[in-house]
């Protein structure tokens, strides 16, 4: 896919996921690198921030002899969750509006 | 570069963060290399150590300035610094070669100056050479091979005397920047 989803929308994905399920670095990358353009690298910064924010927390569960990092999300990340998915609603209709020179729903 | 060499490289990229920020990253790519299951691989995909240190420090940067709280003890400038340097890596070299060949083109076309005077001169000689063959049957000829001898050999001594004075300037002028830049970068 050639559109980049950068920060709120990466944050919105990634939070979907977490939704659906706890998981850890690597498997949440490879979900999102089946339909996104992201980088093996892309996704650190982002729960670096979504942590800091308090919108997930991390436990380690012990795997092969050493600790796997889980991410969970949580009520502020739900919250989070609501916005990312109203703001890209809004984003996609307006788009919408211009390139496929549809009537708004809202207002035209 | 095995993931041993590879964190390490990372975590030397990322010193200037406070600690837990560099440990907390430095687990994350050890558990992200290792459960790929592929360490080579991985390594390869995730690209230099310098790439994703920098996506590191953008980002502790710009959570740092987006905070409400006040800034640990004098931390702000001194990773400001080490990410600007670290961005700042990738763009060097590629402008430092560009700089370099600006540089040496500069001198070839000093040397070509040169050559087309030494060329005239060249020129100019031989064009007197021709003088005494003709001198008694055509006098128009003469005059003619004469005066392009002497403005062959005035043109050439003007381009040399140019090559000189461009070859002085521009090499002096060089050594002073270079000692200039050496300067500043033995310093830090």
């Amino acid at each position: 896919m050639a559109i980049q989803a950068t920060g709120i929308l990466m944050e919105g994905c990634v939070l979907a996921f977490l939704e659906r399920e706890d998981t850890y670095g690597y498997i949440l990358t490879q979900k999102l690198k089946e339909t996104l353009a992201v980088s093996e690298s892309t996704l650190y910064p982002v729960m670096r921030r979504l942590q800091t924010d308090k919108c997930l927390t991390v436990y380690d569960m012990p795997h092969n002899g050493r600790n796997r990092r889980y991410y969970r999300i949580t009520k502020q990340g739900a919250e989070r969750l609501n916005v990312c998915k109203k703001e890209w609603n809004d984003f996609k209709e307006e788009v919408d509006k211009i390139i496929f020179y549809k009537e708004g729903h809202t207002n035209g | 570069m095995d993931k041993t060499q590879y964190l390490a490289q990372l975590g030397q990229l990322l010193k200037s963060l406070p600690p837990d920020e560099i440990k907390d990253a430095l687990d994350y790519y050890d558990g992200y290399i290792s459960d790929s299951g592929n360490e080579a691989d991985t390594i390869a995909k995730l690209g230099a150590p310098r790439e994703v240190a920098a996506q590191i420090l953008v980002n502790y940067v710009t959570l740092q300035n987006n905070a409400e709280v006040p800034r640990g003890k004098g931390t702000g400038a001194k990773v400001i610094w080490a990410t600007l340097m670290v961005l700042a890596s990738s763009v060097a070299l590629p402008l430092a070669v560009a700089a370099v060949l600006l540089i040496i083109s500069l001198f070839v076309v000093i040397l070509c100056i040169g050559i087309s005077g030494v060329a005239a001169i060249f020129a100019g000689v031989v064009g007197f050479m021709t003088v005494p063959f003709v001198m008694f049957e055509h006098f128009g000829y003469t005059m003619y091979s004469a005066g392009m001898g002497f403005t062959g050999v005035g043109f050439g001594l003007i381009l040399i005397e140019a090559t000189r004075v461009l070859w002085r300037s521009g090499a002096g002028g060089l050594l002073k920047i270079m000692s200039g830049i050496s300067g500043k970068v033995g310093k830090k």
